[in-house]
């Protein structure tokens, strides 16, 4: 297997206070907004990117956690004017004694404020799988990792190989500190042979090393407005790096540029005015008289590195534009096209994606994943797209959690709930990844229940019931999955409640004696069960009669005949309810006839058990009902 | 002549061509054990071999490791490879002592033997100081315990290097392999003065590395090593199942054919006859070495004669027989007589370990700490620093803890006294600079009990140039700060080949060479117990050390049991 990263350690780095990852082979983070996922990408970049060296100005104030760049002892008076000192203090204990601490004790403490009591940005990466040139690069700090147990071994007993059994690895560590003698940020980054040791006894990590790392990301705003252009610092040049291509006659484009002002400068006109400016000037100045002289323009010397960042990439086809003012989704895929490019001609390379998805067609997101894929050794990639989704493994797909303490955790769905449902990439692919990106998910049995709660949804947008403000629950971020089988519902269950969403499963009336009974009372997650034995039923049951019979006589898009008006009005209630049963169960697959009721109906004549039902999910999901079962009555 | 580009200047190089083994050996990818006398072209063999490896090798982070068992070969090599290999190709070779590789390789995998990830090395003044403060014997099975514990604690020996080193390596076939990937090349130079412990360091090294081990039975010159090497000749050819091939004598060294010739004669004990005008000069000096002015005389004339050839940039090596010799030597050609027939001085440099200055150094730095405080510990310290010195100077010098309580007892009695040491004393009291102290300090010990002939030793190396102090911002005594800051000597190459003449005695000759060679016998100066094939390879040595001119200098009465039989 190739170089990839196995470990992630983060501290007080942005939204994060720690983390811990252990990513696999392609890696989708999942999650709401400011939960840490770009945080978690720009970490792996601050410590991996070969554009990234030691210099002030790499992070500022705003990358610690919680702006935390002072020594807790000397930060205790901003807390204590702080609206809310406890927030802060919360999470440490520790810290909350020290605020006890009487006056004379702080003062002590902050005279003896030493480096180690500053906050430290930590990034630690563990990277295993070198193959023999790597360990060949990184001879002088290999570690053993052992990744059953997911350690690195730091010391053996004598007469036992610590290689023995384990993965040869390298632990690579980016630190940012605030250097209170020199007012700045600072920061390094380096091997650690060993932990505990300090940075300065270890040995640093080279854009050489970097490069040959092979980290790269993808970023959308990167492509919003810069050109692509020669310039060292940027990507293209990394590009040229990567194929050891230098531009050849660059020295001679130089040259040719001396003589580019000629046209300009020789004319007739121009000269006379230079000349008429020298003679001016030699009322004041002498010039040499044995040597004639004149005046004139040229390039410059500071055209070398001028010329490195003016030369914009174009692209010529009916027009000549820039590529960066050409459209966004033009500018996007030709960054990434870079980035293809570097790995495909190198064999390797740990890519970073964060929103790949942006300004792209569905058809060239699902092209651009499925090259990055097949190119990379590994990927990191946040998106919010189900057609990016759908392309990846779902073994590598996993939500970003974060406690209020600034805890980040991270790990993929396992394995075995993914097996259990076969659905997953089949049919149901697109509708479960839509379902991923979302807050939770509601599962029922078939089609039509899922159009069905839906509809009830959006009938009771903005209206209230139950004494609480409804919403459709597809602004809610809550999906509708349909699972085929009752079974078919659990597997489901576990697997989205194994992702971190919010879960609730949609029975119909079951027996006890149904195994599946059993397994839904001890499922983690709310089971729901209809009091009729299906949705059909429960239509029948509960819809207005006048609905009933419209549906009867005039109902679009059925399959089955309809009957006469005059016939249906004639009919008693029973029968109506009767014959709407049969109706409804001969058209279960028609989306477009199910729609067409639902459009008849509004918040009055919605049954209220589905009501009640939408009721209930938007509660579940904003965490106000607990986990258990319930069973909605008539 | 092949001309070669290097930091812009043209300069010019003779052009290495190869005889047949050289040839094969070149082409060779496997491993070699290669018999090679001196001058021989051994060494610009191996640097070619060196050239041509890594010019196929994959990548930077491939390189050729020259090993070594001695520094001063060690930087031999490195100088001969600055003036025929460029810049980049000596970037890929490492040239390294077994000492030093071994502690490259613990420095990064020195954890998984039980050493913790960041170490110091002590070189042997640090050593000495410990086991004089600690009170423990060289001798003893503690002294191993005392190595062990602190190399636990990350204050290594050098003798725990290649021990620790070799277990690591014994212990984990990922790590053989990965050094083996980076030193696809290894080449040992002076094989036959590897010891059992380098042996076994370089097996585990070089077990997937093809190795070059050049050797040369006749210059063991080491007490009882023969038996050894030659077992050690077989279990190569076990190892990597070759057959050992010999270099034939093509004279690359010798300007002068006729110092072989010499040396051949001295090596079997046969007749040799002295032609003119040779390179070989035979000069019966008609006295013993006994008589100093004579000898000065003799030899500055040597010198004279040399340097008005106008060969002023020529290397000139006055060798004798013992250390004692040799540096009474110095002394005498530095001072010469006020009747004297050659009436200027002769500075020749005599090499000593570096780590004997700092003793010099830190016995001053301790003897300052303790007349400035006046207490118990700075006296403690300024014995143990005075009894280090003496034992780096003096192998045999006593170091016991009952030397050690009389020497406190001594320094606290004098102190504030009008004696030698209590005038010393007070003079040093906010000294700035310690280096015009020395005269002083020898003045004073060479008259106290056992530092005799220690400070004759250190006087013989004149002026000494003393590390400069440290800056003094801390409350630490002076001492701690000296012995805090000091950097290990003897683990890398040192200078062994500055100087233009220097004096050396027999064995310190190994591995060097110089233009002139002037060789003083005195069989009264030799051990009686040394065997006598022994003495005969150790002449030998001494003999083709020299490049253009040998001269010989003898006492005919008294031409003892090598040169007796030759002249």
């Amino acid at each position: 297997m190739a170089m990839r990263i196995v470990r992630i350690k983060i501290q007080n780095f942005r939204c994060i206070r720690e983390a811990e990852i252990f990513p696999s082979t392609h890696n989708v983070l999942l999650g709401p907004n400011n939960v840490g996922k770009t945080a978690v990408l720009e970490a792996i970049n601050l410590a991996l990117n070969p554009e990234i060296f030691a210099r002030p100005g790499v992070i500022d104030e705003n990358d610690f956690f919680n702006r935390l760049y002072l020594p807790s002892v000397v930060n205790e008076d901003e807390s204590a004017n702080n609206a809310d000192p406890a927030d802060a203090n919360s999470d440490n204990p520790e810290q909350s004694e020290a605020s006890q601490a009487t006056a004379d004790e702080e003062e002590a403490n902050k005279k003896n404020v030493t480096s180690e009591d500053f906050p430290i940005i930590r990034i630690e990466l563990v990277l295993a799988g070198l193959s023999s040139e790597d360990e060949d690069i990184f001879r002088e700090n290999l570690v053993p990792w052992k990744s059953d147990e997911r350690i690195v071994i730091e010391s053996a007993e004598e007469g036992i190989d610590p290689f023995d059994g384990a993965e040869t690895a390298i632990r690579v560590v980016f630190e940012g500190w605030y250097d209170p003698e020199e007012d700045t940020f600072d920061c390094k980054t380096f091997f650690l042979r060993a932990e505990g040791m300090h940075r300065d006894e270890c040995q640093a990590l080279t854009k050489t090393h970097k490069r040959h790392i092979g980290f790269l990301i993808y970023r959308d705003f990167r492509a919003l407005t810069r050109p692509i252009t020669l310039n060292p610092s940027q990507l293209f040049s990394r590009l040229m790096y990567s194929q050891e291509v230098k531009p050849k006659h660059f020295e001679r484009a130089l040259s040719t540029l001396k003589d580019a002002l000629h046209p300009m400068t020789h004319d007739a006109d121009f000269m006379s005015l230079l000349n008429s400016y020298k003679a001016e000037l030699e009322r004041f100045l002498v010039l040499s008289e044995s040597q004639p002289s004149s005046l004139c323009f040229q390039v410059t010397d500071g055209t070398r590195d001028n010329i490195k960042s003016v030369a914009q990439m174009y692209l010529r086809d009916s027009a000549e534009l820039p590529i960066q003012k050409s459209g966004a989704g033009t500018r996007s895929l030709a960054i990434l096209a870079i980035l293809t490019l570097i790995m495909r001609r190198r064999g390797r390379g740990i890519l970073a994606l964060e929103e790949p998805e942006t300004f792209l067609f569905p058809h060239a997101q699902r092209r651009v994943i499925d090259e990055c894929l097949a190119l990379a050794d590994q990927t990191f990639i946040t998106t919010h797209s189900p057609y990016v989704l759908e392309r990846i493994p779902v073994e590598g797909v996993g939500r970003i959690e974060r406690d209020e303490s600034g805890i980040v955790k991270w790990s993929p769905i396992s394995t075995d709930t993914v097996k259990a449902i076969n659905l997953y990439s089949k049919r149901l692919k697109q509708s479960c990844c839509e379902a991923l990106l979302g807050r939770g998910v509601v599962i029922v049995e078939g089609d039509s229940d899922k159009w069905w709660l839906l509809g009830a949804s959006r009938i009771l947008n903005g209206k209230e019931w139950n004494g609480r403000q409804q919403e459709a629950l597809e602004l809610l971020g809550v999906s509708v999955v349909s699972a085929d089988t009752n079974g078919g519902i659990l597997r489901l269950g576990n697997f989205f409640n194994a992702a971190g969403l919010r879960v609730i499963g949609l029975f119909d009336n079951l027996s006890e004696d149904n195994p599946i009974w059993g397994s839904a009372l001890n499922a983690p997650y709310p089971c729901v069960f209809l009091k009729e034995t299906g949705l059909e039923q429960l239509l029948s049951n509960r819809l207005p009669i006048c609905i009933l019979r419209e549906m009867l006589s005039s109902a679009q898009y059925a399959k089955t005949q309809l009957i006469e008006k005059t016939v249906v009005e004639s009919m008693d209630e029973a029968d109506v309810r009767k014959h709407a049963f049969e109706m409804l169960r001969a058209n279960k697959g028609s989306a477009a006839m199910h729609e067409w009721v639902i459009s008849l109906l509004d918040e009055n004549t919605l049954p209220n058990v589905l009501k009640d039902l939408v009721d209930l999910v938007s509660q579940h999901m904003a965490g106000r009902v607990r986990i258990g079962m319930c069973s909605l009555a008539g | 002549m092949a001309c070669v580009l290097w930091r812009g200047k043209a300069f010019t190089m003779s052009r290495f061509v190869p005889t047949k083994e050289q040839k094969a050996l070149l082409d060779a990818d496997v491993s070699a054990l290669v018999i090679a006398g001196p001058g021989t072209g051994k060494t610009r063999t191996a640097i070619e071999k060196a050239r041509l490896t890594v010019h196929t090798l994959p990548s930077e982070s491939h390189k050729v490791l020259f090993l070594s068992f001695s520094n001063a070969a060690v930087f031999r090599l490195a100088e001969s490879a600055k003036a025929e290999l460029t810049r980049t190709e000596r970037k890929r070779i490492s040239f390294r002592t077994y000492h030093a590789f071994a502690a490259e390789i613990l420095r990064s995998y020195g954890r998984f033997v039980g050493i913790p990830p960041i170490f110091r090395i002590m070189d042997t003044l640090e050593e000495k100081l410990l086991l004089i403060e600690e009170g423990v014997s060289p001798s003893r099975e503690s002294y191993q315990e005392f190595l062990y514990k602190n190399a636990r604690e990350g204050l290594l020996a050098f003798a725990t290097l290649i021990p620790l080193a070799t277990r690591l390596l014994t212990s984990s076939e990922r790590l053989r392999r990965i050094v083996g990937r980076n030193y696809p090349l290894i080449i040992v130079d002076e094989f036959q003065d590897t010891s059992e412990e380098q042996w076994q360091f370089l097996r585990v090294v070089g077990q997937y590395s093809q190795v070059v081990a050049f050797g040369d039975p006749n210059q063991i010159i080491y007490a009882g090593m023969h038996e050894a090497t030659e077992k050690r000749m077989d279990e190569f050819r076990d190892w990597k199942g070759v057959v050992p091939v010999a270099f034939s004598e093509r004279h690359f060294r010798f300007g002068s054919p006729e110092i072989l010739v010499f040396a051949k004669a001295l090596l079997k004990g046969k007749k040799y006859h002295s032609k003119d005008d040779s390179g070989v000069y035979l000069y019966d000096l008609e006295f013993r070495t006994k008589d100093r002015h004579r000898l000065r005389t003799a030899l500055a004339a040597i010198w004279k004669s040399i340097r008005n050839d106008g060969n002023s940039n020529e290397t000139i090596g006055y060798f004798a027989f013992s250390n004692a010799l040799a540096e009474e030597i110095a002394v005498t050609l530095r001072n010469p007589p006020s009747n004297a027939k050659v009436s200027f001085p002769v500075y020749a440099r005599l090499t000593r370990d570096e780590a004997a200055y700092d003793a010099v150094l830190l016995a001053l730095a301790a003897l300052k700490d303790f007349a400035e405080r006046h207490d118990t510990n700075s006296c403690r310290r300024c014995a143990v620093a005075l009894i280090a010195m003496n034992s780096a100077w003096n192998k045999r010098a006593d170091t016991s803890a009952k030397r050690l309580d009389k020497l406190e007892g001594f320094l606290k009695k004098s102190l504030g006294t009008n004696n030698k040491l209590g005038q010393l004393m007070t003079e040093l009291t906010g000294a700035y600079s310690l280096d015009h102290f020395v005269p002083n300090l020898i003045e004073v010990f060479i008259g106290v009990d056992g530092f005799k002939s220690s400070c004759k030793r250190i006087s013989a190396h004149g002026k000494l140039h003393l590390p400069t102090l440290p800056q003094v911002n801390s409350e630490l005594p002076l001492f701690d700060q000296i012995r805090s800051n000091r950097v290990p000597k003897g683990l890398e190459g040192y200078d062994a080949g500055k100087g233009h003449t220097q004096v050396l005695n027999y064995h310190r000759t190994k591995g060097r060479e110089f233009d002139h060679v002037v060789m003083l016998v005195d069989p009264r100066a030799e051990s009686k117990k040394i065997k006598l094939d022994e003495l005969r390879r150790l002449y030998y040595v001494c003999a083709t050390r020299a490049k253009s001119t040998l001269v010989v200098l003898y006492y005919g009465k008294e031409k003892g049991r090598v040169l007796g039989p030759v002249i």
